[in-house]
């Protein structure tokens, strides 16, 4: 029994220990130190440091060392943030910097940790960028799910106001800051920045015509940037060890670290820390202690439910970043890593996310609005065997229908499972049409519970 | 500065703030939409203006894209085509194809764009349902909505929100579920309300005056001008065999873009009921029903032998044309005259005008005043022309009358003698509206009855007094 015991530990130790060696902890230092959302545990980490330091630069040397740094936009599309602020007009109207805090990509779930363990750091990346920007203003728009991380949020800009940090004449300097936190009423559409920016101007959720693009007519009309919660919380690292302490991790091109959110059938599923260009299979094999009963791989969302999914032989030599994964016909997106295991039934699957587009699809575009209702529709009658083999043709060519035709990319999002689905795994579509439901008895490996 | 561009290989000079779909639109080469409308902000969700441009990945929507120096634009390629069949289709997955019962039906935007650019059979499986919404929601007194017809297009909130500067009606619930609504328990009540019916791209919003009454494609459309207020909005009658059905604005951005207010529009019932359609004599407390001709005799008879004691009534929405000859015909008979007018309405910025007659800048114009004081008092005869919406004047009641009249009003059933006379809608004319903007309109309609047009009684009442007019 003891033996047992110890060997037992040393397997967890050897774990942790290999593990320590993969992750590497910039975003997540703090997680897990006790009161780590506190603002004496982010002072005794050296935090405020990078924003004191930052305030005493020329406003453009700030957004040009984050641009050097080669941060990118952690919320999908993977925008260099520095360049980003450089599209903020020089003129004197107010500016704004939006955060974007709601986090409704299916599978992701990094950005409400950041808020619940150290919301320090994104205060103080949100100083650095409004200095960066000229914006006396920041909203964190943060959906209304995340009462808890709300809760945290706002407790930590109460403390940093005493501390002076926010407000008037920060650090010293004839800057002001005031920063607010915006609750989101739960729709996905709002996590697209234009809704977003309406959203925050207390209206419905709908996205605007670009252009006007947010930098020349945002919240209020006024010059606005939105960034990722993840983005933001980056900054602080760049300007205090630099922009070489930064590149040192990550690739040429996607240089950093990324929060990466894996679930599905693994055993560890969790937010890890590391390098961008990681390898996939060593952050399912290794980082999240492999597959889940040691179920064979079957696919891999890499990025949230709106990337293309990737069969098990595609992804052997992946990494995680930006380029590797569009090379390979995905995208990193928000790094929300899905595994899906032997006998989990795609269609069922699909059935799920046409379900969750169609009832988040904000009702404004034609295409989108009734695309996505009907491609639930006809997936949920494929899943139950009541279709015809000409409804698959269908249900692409309504993927197809919606690429590119809207104000919002969420239509795009939306097809994008249902194009990439169909055509990769149309024999079990076709299976279910033939047997007249699904030949599962249940459509995944495992219960979750 | 003009931008020269290119669509479909015809090259064009526009102005650098048109977007594609206007200056396409300007230069005769049309590309469908629902949710664009000249008068309304862009809303760019309907997706049926895709146009392909050259050196863009994608296709932009035309209402929404500034033309710029060598834009290269295609709206009728395959691309495009195919773009416009997949809104359609779309657009109809959930749209209840009730044409058979629908007022749309014949003017319907979908209906139309559906014959002209998809055509295709319905790719819904028979298992696939649709969405079930309101079929009739009552929208205050005007209006009903139905949201399953409903393509979403916004216009309907667009046109309250900037035009009728109501903001009451808003989109509820997502995807395909969304509806147009108001905020709970609000109607839509607004003075321009039944502006929502021709908005609306398809049969959603139809208006309770006119739903069910009549299918469109029996109507004839003809212009005409309202004399419902000082504004002289621009209309079309609808009618079909004598009969106006409703009206409807008629575009004219000089005097009423393409709006009218309801009041306006539903005083179309005028045009139909309660018309003097033949001549009368008084006989004891009755009347009694003569022949034009005889009328008209005994009309010159009593204005002969009242010479130099007549006061002559012109309503203020009497036309130009009626006017100068009244004002002839009075004059030369020793008489003196004025104008009558309705009482005052509220201008209300918009298009209603405090002055409710159509014709007061005209009829002013011709030296005509209103009535002041104790010209009636004195006269011993008083000879009316009211128009269709003449309302009843202080201190002729009781007066021996010479009344030529559209309508069977509260004078003309105590005059002397009653001539039937055509309304606008029947005889046509001019109107000056409060701006001094002359605006001539023919007749619409047929003529009912013995009813004959004002200048014509007129000119036959001065035949028959022997007088040179």
């Amino acid at each position: 029994m003891k033996k047992e015991w110890v060997f037992l530990l040393c397997v967890l130790c050897v774990f942790a220990v290999k593990n320590m060696t993969d992750e590497i902890k910039i975003l997540s230092a703090n997680w897990g130190k006790p009161d780590s959302a506190g603002m004496e545990t982010y002072l005794a980490s050296g935090g405020y440091q990078a924003a004191q330091k930052a305030l005493a630069m020329e406003p453009a040397k700030v957004a040009q060392e984050v641009l050097d740094a080669g941060l990118r936009g952690r919320g999908g599309a993977g925008f260099p943030a520095g360049r980003k602020w450089t599209f903020m007009p020089k003129d004197n109207r107010p500016k704004y910097l939006c955060v974007n805090a709601d986090e409704g990509e299916p599978g992701t779930f990094k950005d409400r940790e950041i808020m619940l363990h150290d919301p320090h750091m994104l205060i103080e990346g949100i100083i650095i960028a409004c200095w960066a920007m000229g914006a006396n203003n920041s909203y964190i728009y943060i959906r209304g799910e995340f009462a808890q991380p709300a809760n945290i949020l706002e407790k930590a800009i109460d403390q940093a106001y005493k501390k002076g940090y926010l407000g008037d004449n920060i650090f010293g300097k004839n800057f002001n800051l005031n920063v607010w936190v915006h609750r989101g009423a739960g729709a996905y559409v709002c996590g697209e920045e234009t809704s977003l920016i309406e959203s925050v101007e207390g209206r419905r959720g709908h996205p605007r015509i670009r252009p006007p693009f947010p930098p020349q007519r945002g919240v209020f009309d006024m010059p606005t940037t939105v960034n990722n919660v993840e983005t933001i919380a980056s900054v602080p690292y760049i300007l205090k060890e630099g922009v070489a302490a930064y590149r040192k991790f990550g690739t040429e091109k996607s240089p950093g670290t990324k929060l990466f959110c894996i679930s599905g059938h693994v055993n560890r599923p969790g937010v890890y820390e590391l390098p961008l260009g990681f390898p996939l299979m060593k952050l399912i094999n290794e980082v999240a202690g492999g597959m889940l009963n040691g179920l064979k791989l079957k696919a891999v969302i890499p990025g949230g439910s709106s990337t293309p999914i990737l069969k098990a032989e595609e992804c052997r030599n992946v990494n995680l970043d930006y380029e590797s994964l569009v090379a390979a016909g995905s995208m990193l997106g928000s790094g929300a890593v899905i595994v899906i295991a032997e006998g989990t039934c795609i269609v069922k699957l699909l059935e799920i996310l046409t379900h969750f587009y169609a009832h988040e699809s904000c009702g404004q575009c034609t295409p989108c609005r009734e695309g996505t209702g009907w491609a639930a529709q006809i997936a949920h009658r494929i899943f139950i065997g009541d279709a015809d083999m000409s409804d698959i043709d269908v249900l692409y060519s309504l993927g197809a229908n919606m690429v590119g035709r809207t104000v919002c990319p969420l239509a795009d999002a939306a097809a994008c499972p249902i194009m990439n689905y169909t055509s990769k795994f149309r024999e079990e579509f076709e299976a279910h049409i033939k047997g007249h439901g699904c030949p599962n008895k249940n459509p995944f490996p495992v219960e979750f519970k | 500065m003009a931008v020269k561009i290119k669509i479909n290989g015809r090259e064009l000079s526009v102005e650098p703030e048109k977007t594609v779909l206007q200056a396409a639109l300007e230069a005769g080469i049309y590309i469908p939409h629902f949710c664009y409308h000249p008068r309304l902000k862009v809303s760019g969700s309907c997706r049926m203006c895709l146009v392909y441009i050259e050196k863009t990945p994608k296709l932009q929507i035309s209402c929404a894209t500034k033309v710029a120096e060598g834009m290269v634009v295609e709206t009728d390629n395959d691309e495009v085509r195919k773009a416009r069949q997949a809104v359609l289709e779309f657009m109809l997955k959930n749209h209840p194809v009730d044409c058979p019962v629908c007022d749309k039906a014949g003017e319907c935007t979908l209906q139309n764009y559906y014959m002209e650019y998809d055509k295709e059979p319905s790719r819904l499986s028979r298992h696939d349902k649709k969405v079930k919404k309101g079929k009739r929601v009552p929208m205050g007194k005007t209006l009903v909505l139905d949201q399953e017809r409903c393509v979403v297009c916004h216009r309907c909130i667009r046109f309250m929100r900037e035009v009728a500067n109501h903001d009451c009606l808003t989109d509820a619930r997502r995807g395909d579920r969304t509806v147009i609504t108001t905020f709970p328990g609000e109607p839509v009540d607004n003075p321009y309300s039944l502006n929502l019916a021709d908005t609306c791209p398809v049969g959603a919003w139809t208006s309770k005056d006119f739903r069910f009454k009549k299918r469109v494609w029996f109507l004839t459309n003809s212009p005409s001008v309202c004399p419902f207020c000082a504004r002289g909005c621009n209309i079309f009658i609808d009618h079909e065999k004598g009969v106006a059905w409703r009206l409807r604005p008629r575009e004219n951005n000089a005097v009423n873009q393409c709006w009218i207010c309801d009041e306006g529009r539903l005083a179309c019932k005028a045009i139909n009921d309660n018309r003097l359609t033949k001549a009368f004599e008084k006989e004891g407390s009755g009347r009694k029903e003569v022949s034009m001709a005889a009328g008209i005799s005994a009309a010159a008879k009593l204005i002969s032998e009242s010479r130099g004691r007549i006061f002559g009534i012109i309503s203020a929405s009497a036309t130009l044309e009626e006017a100068e000859l009244f004002k002839k015909l009075i004059k030369t008979m020793d008489g003196t005259l004025g104008s009558g007018c309705r009482k005052e309405g509220q201008d209300d910025q918009l298009l209603k005008r405090a002055d409710r007659d159509a014709n007061l800048k005209g009829i002013s114009g011709l030296g005509i005043d209103r009535i002041a004081g104790e010209g009636i008092v004195k006269a011993e005869l008083i000879v009316v022309l009211e128009s269709l919406y003449s309302e009843p004047i202080n201190g002729t009641s009781g007066k021996k009358a010479v009344v030529l009249s559209p309508k069977l009003s509260e004078l003309a059933q105590s005059a002397a003698v009653g001539i039937p006379i055509a309304a606008y809608s029947e005889a046509g004319g001019t109107f000056v509206n409060f701006e001094g903007r002359a605006q001539k309109f023919e007749a619409a309609l047929e003529l009912k009855g013995d009813a004959r047009p004002g200048v014509w009684v007129l000119r036959d009442l001065a035949q028959k007094l022997g007088l040179e007019i």
